[in-house]
């Protein structure tokens, strides 16, 4: 979601920080735990906290995602 | 992470190669592939080794499908994991990094395992004659029966070539047998099934090794190489690429014009003869 939204092709985001482009689909698939110094890169890439782009649990779909949001608002 | 897959079209299309058409990428076709490999080393060790007539009789008799075959298969096994067993790759970022020295760390075991396999298949294979040997001491009249291994070059050599094909092939085919499914390329052209493939390239591929090893018939290694070069040929087909350059097509034509003429000189000759 976060590379869509960017615009960005897997080798594109692979070059910025650093990785194969087979890493980036592992990560989006789940296959992968990034280390910490792989996951603060993401997180400084994107400018978001680590907690926003990686989750213990799947994240939720993206319509749920902004359904929960409106009501919290 | 939240970031998903999409169609990008920053991807430029690539050459599709024969190489490139039977590269397996999924696990399942990988390790279905590294069992093929271990199976066409136990085969080539069983052409190899013979009690009865020994290895030094049996190493010039080996049918080319057996050298063919494992070379190929090993060459599809490390483009399916990237060349990520690869010591010192260039590329390698810390997840290949983790997934190499993941699969060193079974393949040495599998290795040591393998050499005592093979150690084991030697003293069974070794004739009785090198169990144990008749040795005169110097300066002494009496003759000394000793009990041991009494390996001769030949021997040596076989027991040196198999724990080095082991030992090249445990960590690739480790990495093979671990790797997650490959991601597909953002922009890939839909090839033939993998599964269709495999069965296609690997029936070729025993029934060379069947036509070698009970049939007795050498030829057969050709199959397999046709049934790459088909699949080469649907791969590119697919991918919306020609079949064969006009400078492929006349190398090849030249090529096969060559064999003709050398097999029809050949045939002259001998009929003359």
């Amino acid at each position: 979601m976060l590379r869509a939204e960017r615009d960005l092709s897997r080798q594109q985001l692979a070059a910025a920080i650093g990785v194969n482009p087979q890493t980036i689909g592992y990560l989006e698939r789940g296959d992968y735990s990034p280390s910490l110094e792989l996951a603060f890169r993401l997180s400084e890439y994107f400018d978001l906290p680590i907690e926003a782009i990686f989750a213990r649990e799947p994240f939720p779909p993206t319509s749920r995602a902004s359904i929960t949001h409106e009501e919290t608002q | 992470m939240s970031t998903t897959a999409q169609a990008h079209p920053a991807e430029p299309p690539r050459i599709v190669t024969w190489r490139d058409a039977v590269t397996p990428l999924s696990r399942a076709s990988r390790r279905r592939w590294t069992l093929c490999y271990a199976l066409l080393l136990v085969a080539l060790t069983a052409c190899v080794v013979d009690d009865a007539i020994g290895i030094e009789h049996q190493i010039g008799g080996i049918p080319s499908i057996l050298v063919v075959g494992p070379l190929v298969v090993f060459g599809m096994l490390r483009r399916g994991t990237r060349s990520i067993a690869a010591l010192d790759h260039p590329e390698l970022d810390e997840r290949d990094i983790a997934a190499r020295d993941g699969a060193y760390r079974i393949a040495f075991p599998l290795l040591v395992l393998m050499t005592l396999a093979g150690l084991a298949l030697l003293a069974h294979s070794l004739p009785d004659i090198a169990h144990s040997t008749h040795l005169a001491p110097p300066d002494q009249h009496y003759v000394q029966t000793r009990h041991g291994w009494f390996l001769q070059s030949d021997e040596l050599l076989a027991l040196g070539a198999w724990i080095a094909v082991w030992g090249l092939f445990l960590p690739t085919g480790v990495l093979a047998w671990r790797e997650p499914d490959a991601i597909e390329p953002e922009t890939s052209p839909a090839g033939m099934p993998e599964p269709l493939r495999d069965a296609l390239l690997g029936l070729a591929l025993a029934a060379g090794v069947a036509a070698a090893l009970i049939a007795k018939v050498d030829a057969a290694a050709w199959a397999f190489v046709a049934a790459l070069a088909l699949l080469g040929a649907v791969g590119r087909r697919a991918s919306g690429q020609p079949v064969m350059s006009r400078q492929r097509m006349w190398r090849v034509g030249i090529g096969i014009l060559m064999i003709v003429a050398v097999v029809a000189i050949g045939t002259i000759v001998s009929a003359s003869g």
